[in-house]
Parts: structure tokens; sequence; C-alpha cells
């Protein structure tokens, strides 16, 4: 059986691995791969959460680096320019009401800082903050402002010039004309004329016109020229004054002419210096020069607070942008944490998700399957599903177990065959045992009831053989006792019988056993023949006992005969006795009728354990053939043989029995022969005989039964 | 092959290297800075275009004063300046004195002339955009007089004040041009006061159209113009923007296009020395009509300055000139 089960298990096995290195050729993803993948998807995951991350922060970086590094730089440019617009604003606001040159000059040099910190702001914002219409207003305003300056310091430097040399010349002609009137002052007190009187006035009058201040726009040539006028006259004047205050009046005016039309300069190409000309020209240009001033200053203030003004819109306005950009960032922010949130989750939910359903499913679960499947097989359930899908290791494990489940269910099968063999064989046994049985009853049964017939005859003649005949029964009965002994000898047999139906129970455990003592039983079916062959010598015996019988009975008669004569002898007195002989002669007759039926009998014994001999060679045939069919069943045929040599054996200790009958009968004889009782003794022994055949027969029915029902049941 | 490619590159970055070796422009101003809204802005725009389009960056050096200008000049040259751009017609002496000693080194002199081999004299044709100042102030003036004001006696100034007035006279025969000088030297440049008050002399004598062509100085005019309600005309750069409506419009000397010529013929060695005169053709003046101005500039206007522009670019007028 094992043999029979291994070669297919290792070829299978040879196969499996053939098979086995086949799938792992094909195999792709194997355990370790797939694991291997199951954490390549967790980790690219969360790489791409990583990622997601870091382009979600990239963007929230952008939007920050925006604002640093464009939007800052603005502000600080906005912050620039609106600085330097309001230092222009300052600073105009300061020169237009300085009252000191020096503050003049100050203010203006802080005007051209200003002036140049807003356009240095203005060239910065211009890269900074690119076209809007603002910043191009703006460009325009600090080029006007610019241009206003150069003009404004060009008046200014004019004006704080002119305002000094207009003063020098006032000073000296207010000195040249206080001279002059001293002097015709001094002449009128000396010898009054109205000549100096008119002199004087006209002297004043033109101190009063010198004096006069110019208004702005005035045509200075046309000052000039009344004042040359003036001066024509009060020179006309002066040549008719007396001597004394001629020389004066005349040095007075000589300063006056100089202030008042200035040193008579080279004609030379251009508008010459500003303070040329007379005091009458720089006054006018003074006026000039001061008009032109207040005009820029305004112009510079309009153009400042338009400056302010828009600074401040372009500050609002990248304000907004601020704002807007502070809100967009807010937005990326919290955009980016939704995200990251969402991508948290599904990053742990796919970590999750390969988990439960990738490695819980695919490696977990089907390993706890192909456990069950396992735990199923090793219970018996050979019908159990083992998932053997897929290419990894545990696929390899499923193959495996379906392997095992193949053995098993080709073990299984086996069995089955086993058992149908073994059932076979135990029908195909008990028919034989049951012929066996039969035969044997027929043989035996027919035997048992000859001698039940023959016990009976007998028992009629022992009965009609008087007191010797009772001896003889006397006898009979120790017949009977060594029959009982036969009896046990049967039960000895039963007792063997039950021993060989535990073996035939020991069988299927002791195969190899049961090939040799099939072996043994059928040398031991020859052994039985010679039993039985010895029984058919018993037989003859039994043929000789009864031949002894027979001359008893001869002799009997002779005796009966010879009483008979005695009889007729007495005459009379041995009347009665004369019937006993003549009773006692028939008796012998009948007697040796009796044995000469024994005789008969005990040949058809021969005849029927000749029977047996051949039903016991039949046997042995019949166990031969049953080795044939199977060595198991060899083995139990032959333990059969082995109880039926004990059956054998049996036989002849009741052969011994009956050979003890012999003696007994021997016995009888002698008792016969000396008591004359023995045909009671026969009588009682023929039914002592009759009763125990009887009780052999249904010893050998129980037996036949027994046998029967063990085969029956085996 | 791809060794060829290399060899090629190779020696076309080494050639490169040995361009850019050879060529490293630099552009002197006026004391008056990058950023006077005017002549040098003009060059500093020219030479910021010239750098964008080349790759090429352009060294600067602003000097503080005229005495400054050679030890500017040997600057540049010491900071190994190939081609050395001087804005403006004040250079000329210094640059007459300086060029001849370093003959390995080109100049290129806007606004003068200054002899030499290694020295381009680029002029404007003042007077072409002059005439057509001319032509427009002829018929914006309603009075018939109108108003120049040069800086200082030089040709350069000669040039606008002859085309202006020939401007005026060939479009309104009838027409009075005053004309005034600031100074007799450079200081006319700079003195806005004496220009306001020439201009203030011209409108009492009439005039309601004024041509300054007298650096700062012109702004002292135009800002008196502008108070008294004459037309100014602004120079040099565009400078309609100062009095939007009151500007009548702005000869400008096209120095950002010189400039980035000059240094592109440096950059190309193509420089070639000797007096260059950009006109109305060439493009290097012209009077700029924007919104500023617009409204000033009648139909009559429009047309007649483009007509008198035709007859110019096809030399069917001649604009006296005098040099």
């Amino acid at each position: 059986m094992v043999a029979v089960t291994t070669l297919p298990t290792i070829m299978r096995n040879a196969d499996m691995r053939n098979t086995g290195r086949t799938q792992q050729g094909k195999r792709r993803l194997g355990l370790a791969a797939r694991l291997g993948l199951a954490f390549g998807a967790i980790i690219l995951a969360m790489l791409v959460i990583t990622g997601q991350s870091w382009l979600t922060y990239a963007r929230v970086d952008s939007t920050l680096n925006g604002i640093v590094d464009e939007t800052l730089p603005r502000l600080d440019t906005l912050d620039a320019l609106t600085r330097a617009a309001e230092g222009l604003a300052g600073t105009s606001m300061d020169a237009s009401i300085a009252t000191t040159h020096e503050e003049a000059q100050a203010t203006r040099k802080a005007l051209t800082v200003a002036e140049k910190a807003f356009n240095d702001a203005l060239r910065q914002a211009n890269a900074q903050l690119g076209q809007t219409p603002q910043l191009d207003e703006l460009r325009v305003l600090g080029g006007r402002f610019s241009a206003l300056l150069q003009v404004l310091n060009g008046a200014e430097d004019a004006r704080w010039r002119l305002r000094q040399a207009v003063a020098t010349q006032e000073a000296s002609a207010a000195e040249a004309n206080a001279r002059a009137q001293a002097a015709l002052m001094a002449a009128l007190g000396r010898a009054p004329n109205p000549e100096i009187l008119a002199a004087l006035a006209e002297v004043q009058a033109f101190g009063a016109l010198l004096a006069a201040p110019a208004t702005a726009g005035e045509d200075p040539a046309a000052a000039k020229a009344a004042l040359a006028n003036a001066l024509q006259h009060l020179r006309a004047t002066q040549a008719s004054l007396p001597a004394e205050a001629r020389a004066t009046v005349g040095a007075g005016l000589e300063v006056l002419t100089r202030v008042a039309l200035g040193e008579a300069v080279p004609a030379a190409p251009g508008f010459g210096d500003v303070t040329a000309g007379g005091l009458a020209v720089m006054k006018s240009r003074l006026a000039d020069a001061q008009d032109q001033s207040t005009s820029l200053l305004h112009q510079s203030a309009a153009i400042a607070a338009r400056v302010q003004k828009l600074g401040a819109e372009l500050g609002a306005q990248t304000q907004a942008e601020v704002r807007t950009q502070a809100k967009a960032l807010e937005d990326v922010v919290s955009f980016a944490r939704g995200l990251l949130i969402a991508s948290g989750l599904a990053g742990v939910a796919i970590a999750v998700g390969v988990a439960v359903f990738y490695v819980g499913r695919s490696i977990a679960g089907r390993v706890a399957n192909l456990s069950r499947s396992m735990l199923a097989l090793a219970g018996g359930d050979l019908d159990v599903e083992i998932d053997t899908r897929g290419s990894d290791e545990i696929a390899e494990m499923a193959r495996t177990v379906t392997v095992f489940r193949a053995n098993a269910v080709q073990v299984r099968e086996h069995e089955v065959q086993l058992a149908n063999e073994r059932r076979e064989a135990a029908g195909k046994r008990q028919a034989a045992m049951s012929a066996m049985a039969d035969s044997f009853e027929q043989s035996v049964g027919g035997i048992i009831a000859a001698l039940v017939d023959a016990a009976a005859q007998m028992t009629a003649l022992s009965q009609s053989m008087g007191q010797s005949a009772d001896a003889t029964a006397e006898q009979a009965n120790t017949v009977a006792m060594s029959s009982e002994a036969a009896s046990r000898n049967t039960q000895t047999v039963a007792g063997a019988t039950e021993q060989l139906s535990l073996s035939v129970q020991e069988i299927s455990g002791q195969l190899q056993q049961a090939i040799s003592i099939s072996q043994r039983a059928n040398e031991e079916a020859d052994g039985a023949a010679d039993m039985v062959e010895r029984l058919t010598g018993a037989a003859e015996r039994i043929g000789s006992v009864t031949r002894l019988i027979d001359d008893i009975a001869g002799q009997t008669n002779l005796l009966a005969l010879n009483a008979t004569i005695e009889a007729a002898r007495a005459a009379a007195a041995g009347k009665g006795f004369a019937v006993v002989a003549s009773e006692v002669k028939s008796l012998a007759g009948q007697t040796s009728k009796a044995t000469g039926d024994i005789a008969g009998e005990v040949a058809a014994v021969r005849s029927a354990v000749g029977a047996v001999v051949d039903s016991i060679r039949q046997i042995g045939g019949t166990i031969v053939q049953l080795s044939q069919v199977s060595s198991t069943i060899a083995a139990a045929v032959e333990e059969q043989n082995a109880a039926t040599a004990e059956i054998s054996r049996s036989i002849s200790e009741a052969a011994l029995g009956v050979e003890e009958v012999n003696s007994t009968i021997g016995r009888v004889h002698t008792a016969a022969l000396s008591t004359g009782e023995s045909a009671g003794q026969v009588r009682a022994s023929a039914q002592g005989l009759a009763d125990q055949a009887a009780r052999l027969d249904e010893a050998v029915r129980r037996f036949l039964g027994q046998v029967r029902a063990t085969e029956a049941a085996a | 092959m791809i060794r060829i490619v290399l060899a090629a590159a190779l020696f076309a970055s080494t050639a490169g290297i040995a361009s850019a070796a050879a060529f490293k422009p630099c552009v002197v101003y006026t004391e008056a800075g990058k950023f006077d809204k005017s002549f040098n802005e003009m060059a500093y725009d020219g030479s910021q275009t010239f750098a964008q389009k080349s790759g090429v960056a352009v060294a600067e050096f602003e000097p503080a004063g005229e005495d400054a200008y050679p030890s500017a000049l040997q600057s540049a040259v010491t900071a190994g300046c190939t081609d050395v751009a001087l804005i403006g017609f004040r250079f000329q002496t210094a640059l007459a004195a300086f060029a001849p000693q370093h003959t390995d080194v080109r100049f290129t002199l806007f606004d003068g002339v200054v002899p030499g081999a290694n020295v381009a004299s680029v002029l404007f044709a003042e007077n072409e955009g002059s005439y057509l100042v001319g032509v427009a102030a002829a018929l914006a003036s309603r009075s018939g007089t109108v108003g120049f004001i040069g800086g200082m006696p030089a040709t350069v100034i000669e040039r606008f004040e002859k085309g202006y007035a020939q401007g005026v006279k060939d479009t309104r025969p009838d027409a009075t041009v005053m004309t005034g000088l600031v100074a007799g030297d450079p200081k006319g440049f700079s003195d806005p006061f004496a220009a306001s008050e020439i201009a203030r002399d011209m409108l009492r004598h009439g005039a309601d159209v004024l041509f300054p062509a007298a650096g700062v100085s012109g702004l002292g005019a135009l800002d008196i113009g502008h108070a008294k309600g004459a037309l100014g005309v602004g120079v040099d750069s565009n400078q309609n923007y100062l009095y939007p409506g009151r500007m009548l419009t702005s000869m400008v000397k096209r120095l950002d296009v010189a400039i980035a010529r000059a240094f592109e013929a440096g950059r190309s060695q193509t420089f070639t020395s000797g007096i260059t005169r950009l006109g109305l053709k060439e493009g290097g003046v012209d009077v700029v009509v924007d919104a500023d101005n617009r409204a000033v500039w009648t139909p009559a206007i429009v047309e007649a300055v483009a007509r008198a522009r035709q007859a110019i670019v096809s030399g069917q007028v001649k604009v006296a000139s005098p040099s």
C-alpha cells in the first residue's frame, strides 16, 4: 500500500517540482515583490503627497516671493517716491516763504536735493512699478519740476543779486541825493534863490523817481529813458546853479547818473550782466525775478501737491495689490492646507487600502483561506476548495496542498477499493465456509443420523438383552462419559473456532503473517486429510468392534441354544427358562443383525470420512484458490485451516473416545460373559450413545451454526 | 563631425572674445549729467538701447565740469574704452588735444568738429529741423513776429537761427524774426533768468512764438512764454510735455539714434572718421507732434510742414547753413 501510493506521490512531487520550476520561471510577482509593490504604492502615495506639498509650498513660496521680491521693493519705491514728493512739497513751501538770502539759498539747495531724490525715486519706480498712468504723469511732473527748478534757480539767483545791487545802488544814490540836497540847502541859506529852490525840488523829485518801485513786466528801457531824461533836466538845472553849489550838486549828479543808468559797457553779444543797466533796469528786473519766482513757487507747490496725490494713489493701488496678494496667499495657504489634509487622508486611505485589501486580502486572507483549506483537508474533507490563483508563494503552497489532497483522494480510493476487495473476499470465504459446512453437515450429519439409528437399534437390542445387556448399558454409560469428553473436545473446537474468528479479525493487520499462515493452512489441510484418514482407520476399528459384538451375539445365540437344551432337559421346570432362552436367542440374533448393520454403518462412515477427506481436499483447493484471490484472504483461510485442523483433532479425540467406547464394549463383553447383564448395559450404553449422538448432532449443528455465523459476521 | 562643430564653436567663441576685447563702448556726458532730460539723457537712452540690443555694456563718465573734461577722457581711455562718444561741442577743445595722443581709440564727437583719423564728428542738420519749426511758427503766429533765443554765439546755434528764420520767411515773408543771445559764452546755456528777460522783451515787442536754443536757459524763456500766453518750442529733446497746449513743437536732435549708430559702427569695425551730418533725410533731426501739441497744429501747419519736409528731403529747398 505504501509503495503503491508513494510512487505516484514521488512522481507527482517530481511533477510539482517541475511545475514549480516552470511556475517560478513564469512568476513575476512573488510575495516579496508584492509586498514591495504594496509598500511601493504606499511610498508612492507618500511621495505624491510630498510632491504635492512641495508644489503647494512652492506656490506659496512663489506668492510670498512675489510679495517679498516685487511688492516689498515696490512699497519701498513708493515710500521713497512719496517721501520725495513730500520733500518736494515741503521744500517748495519753505522756498516760497524764505525771507533772507541765506534762507533762500538753503531752501533752493533743499529743493534741488528733493528734486534729485524725487527723480531718482521716479526712475526706481519706473523699473519697479512698470507703466501706470500715475507713473507716466509723475514722470511728466518730474520733468516739469526739474525744468521749473532750474528756472527758479536762475530767477532766485538773479533776484538776490539784483536785490543786493539795488540796495547798494539805492544807498549810494540816496547819499548822493542827500549830499546834493544839503549843498543846495546851504546855498539857499547863504542866498535864497528861486532857482536853487527849484533845483532842490528837482533833486528831491529825482530821488523819489529813483526810489519808486518797479512793476514786473515793465519795460526797463522806458524806465531808464525816463531817468535819463530827468537827469538831463537836472544837469541843465545844475548848470545854472551858483558856483559853490554847482560843484557839489554836479558830483552828486555824477553818482546819481552812474547809479540810475549804470556803467557804460562796451557792446557785447548777449544779454550781459543782470545787474548792468542802472537802477531802473535792475529794479525792473528785480520785479520780474520776484514775479517769476513767485509764479514758479506756485507752480512747484501745485506740482508737489499733484505728485503727493499721485503718490498716494499709487500707494493705495499698491496697497490694494498687496491686499489682493495677501488674500491670494491666504487662499493658496488655505487651499494648500485643504490639499494637504486631503492628500494626507488619501495617503492614509491608500496605505490602509493597500494594507487591508492588498496585504490583508491578497496575502493574509489567502494565507487564512489556505490554512482553512489545509485544516479541512486534515479533517478529511477532500472536496475542500483550494484557491490556486496567482503566481506567488501562497499560490505555490496552495498548489502543493492540492497535491496533498490528490494524494489523500488516492489513498481513500485505495482504501475503498481495499474494503471492496475485502468484502468480496469475505463473501467468497463465507460462501466457501458455508459450502464446507453444508458438506460437513451432510457427511457428518448422515453419520450421526446413522449412529442414532444404530444406537436406537442397539437400545432396542440391549433392552432385549436383559441384565447383561444392562451391564452392557452400564458400560455404555461410561461410553457416554467418554462421549462427554468428546463433546468437551468439540467445545474446545468451538473455542478454537472463536479464536479463528479473532484471527480473522487480526488478518487485516497481519497481512504478511497471513500469507505464511495461508501457506501453513494449505499444508495443514493436507494434515487434516491424513487425520480424517486416521478417522477412517478408527471407523474400521469400530467395524472390528462390531464384529466382536457380532461374535458375542453368536456366542449369546449358542448360550441361548444351550439354555434351550437345558430347559428341555429340565422339562416343565425349565419351561419358562426355555422361553427366556429363546428370547435371548432371538436377541442375539437381533444383536448380530444390529452389529451387521453397524458394520454397514461403519462402512458408510468410512465412505463418509472419505467424502470428508475429499471435502478437506476441496477446502485445501479452495484455500489455494483463496490465496490466489488475495494474499490477505489466503492468510485468513489458512487460519481457517488451522481451525479446521483443530476440529479434526477434536474429531480424532472423539475417535479416541470411541476407542474407549471400544474398550468399554470389550469390558461389556467380559461383563456380558460374566454377569449376563451386559445386554442391559448395552441397552443403557446404546441409550446413552443415542443421547450422545443426538447431543453430538446438536453440537455439530451449533458449531456449524457458529461457523456460519462467524463467517457471516466476518 | 562633432569635433568640427566644436572647433567651429570654439573658433566662433574666441573670435567673439577677440571682437569683444577690441570693442568697449563708453559715453562721456557733460556736467549736466545723463538724466538732464535733454541732450545727455537722449545719449543715455540711445546707449542703453544699444547695450540691450548688442549685449555689450556701455561704460559712462560724468565729469563735474568743463575743467574735468580732459581727465574724464583720460579715465575713459585708462578704463580700456575703444569707442568713446562725447556728448556736445563743448568737448571740442579737450578732444582736439587728446585724440592725437590716443590714435588707437575711436572718438565720436556729437555737435562739434574735431579733425583726426580717429575722430568722427557727428553734426545734426539743425537748420533743416529749425526750418520746419519756422514754417510752423510763421503759421501759428498771430502777430507775425516770432522770436529766437540762442544760448551763445556758435555755429550750431547759428544753424538753428538761420534755418528757423528761413522757414519763417519762406512761409510768411512779412513776418519779423527777433533774435537774442543769452550770453557771449557757454554760460548762456545755463542762465534761464537772462533768457526769461529776453523773452519778456520779445513778448513786449509783439512776438508770440519763442524758439529758444539755449539749453537750460531756454526753459526760462519757455516759462515766460507760457506765463504770457506765447507758444514755445522745445529743443534737442521732446519738451512738449513741459507746457501741454502751450508748445508749438520740439526740434529734436536724435542723439539716441546717432549714438547707437556710432557704437554699431565701432562694433562692426566700420568706423569712419570725418564729419557726418544727420538731417531730416537721415532721421537725425525732426519736429515732434504729439498729444501735448496736436491741438496747436492746424491742418494748414500740418500740410505746410509736410510740404516743407518733402522739399528739403528731395533737395528742392536748400536750407542755409553757416558751416
